[in-house]
């Protein structure tokens, strides 16, 4: 298999490119990461955080969890989360960098924010109480780590390296890599 | 009480009205109801489940919580919420839908979400009622909201993330009160509710000025 690093984010930077059905998107990060995708031609196929919770019957996207569309269709699969056990990604929430995730996305889609889906919050690790309290855990990854998705359809995929001082441990450089 | 508005809803079907700011919307049944609101001068504002849930900290919402916009504005505040006690209203399913109940059968997992892989599914879901009951303002189908899934209690685990279906339903009609916090156009599905004791009935529509 090989691997071709796409590029290397300073926080608070975007990417966005196309992942083409079977190919694995990597993303090594510790710091709060925005992700989103659309289906390459149709963008009113977009990952859809209601669907993708209901299909997999869970609150937190882990491996072999399927990332699902608004129209009810499979995008990709999670296939290795090197977060699992040190945290939880987030379906809950709206993007922390709506902005960048906006201007990232708008080099090839010009999108405003009232149609942004919401994102899946890599690393986030938001805590919900018994009660369904959310509480922000400032607790990520203390190293990089991966997280691969493998792409079900051809992709737009898109991704912001957001920390912030309230949900994030630090700031640090995100790579993404294609297999 | 001034009724605007009283509209039987029945099964399975979609309903829409416009409502002013300050009035208030009460939505009466026993099985789910998913709902949806949005700016009446501006379709672009849409209710958003995320959102909510960020804003009021919590994952179930009830008496004094808001729903909120995608564009992070105040839409409607629940002011009475007879379901609490009872159970909570959901957010986080998506809607039902023609297709979604189609899926979970050809993948043999309608008793994952329901009670039975052998119960008959409908053509049609609360998918397909939004849309009708947005009919009004032409809103697209992949523009409907997730919605506010009221009287849908589902059982999650906070630990694992597990989401449960559940029966917990009222026992006999009750209702919750959400008042206006700017025009909006709102729209409600009674929905088919396969999870149900006796699955979907009609609900009742009310718009009122106090």
């Amino acid at each position: 298999m090989s691997a071709t690093t796409l590029t290397t984010l300073r926080p608070h930077e975007g990417w966005t490119g196309e992942v083409k059905t079977g190919q694995v998107l990597r993303i090594t990060a510790k710091s709060m990461i925005d992700f989103n995708c659309f289906e390459k031609d149709n963008f009113k196929e977009y990952f859809d955080t209601a669907r993708t919770r209901i299909y997999n019957l869970n609150m937190y996207p882990t491996v072999n969890h399927r990332l699902f569309s608004k129209q009810n269709n499979p995008m990709m699969k999670f296939i290795k989360d090197g977060f699992s056990g040190i945290g939880l990604h987030d379906l809950q929430s709206s993007h922390g960098c709506p902005d960048l995730m906006l201007k990232t996305l708008g080099t090839v889609k010009s999108m405003t924010l009232a149609d942004l889906p919401d994102p899946m919050g890599l690393f986030r690790n938001l805590k919900i109480s018994p009660s369904g309290q959310i509480k922000p855990s400032p607790k990520g990854p203390l190293d990089l780590v991966d997280i691969e998705l493998k792409a079900e359809i051809d992709l737009v995929c898109a991704l912001t390296n957001c920390p912030s001082a309230e949900l994030s441990a630090s700031g640090a450089d995100c790579i993404v890599t294609i297999l | 009480m001034k009724i605007i508005v009283d509209d039987f809803v029945p099964a399975n079907t979609g309903w829409g009205h416009s409502m002013q700011k300050g009035q208030i919307l009460r939505i009466k049944a026993k099985t789910i109801v998913d709902f949806a609101c949005i700016n009446l001068h501006n379709l672009n504002e849409r209710f958003d489940q995320a959102r909510t849930k960020v804003y009021n900290m919590k994952i179930w919402i009830s008496t004094g919580d808001q729903l909120f916009s995608k564009l992070n504005n105040p839409m409607m505040t629940i002011v009475e919420d007879q379901f609490s006690g009872q159970g909570y209203h959901d957010l986080q399913y998506g809607t039902c839908s023609g297709p979604r109940y189609a899926r979970a059968k050809e993948e043999g997992r309608l008793n994952q979400y329901h009670h039975g892989d052998d119960i008959p599914i409908p053509d049609h879901g609360c998918w397909e009622n939004l849309i009708d009951g947005f009919s009004e303002w032409k809103i697209p189908p992949e523009l409907i909201p997730s919605p506010l899934n009221i009287f849908q209690h589902v059982d999650i685990d906070v630990e694992s993330g597990q989401i449960n279906h559940s029966p917990n339903r009222p026992s006999d009609p009750i209702y919750v009160d959400f008042q206006a916090e700017m025009d909006l156009a709102v729209a409600a599905s009674a929905c088919p509710d396969l999870a149900a004791p006796n699955f979907g009935q009609p609900i009742q529509a009310t718009i009122y000025e106090r």
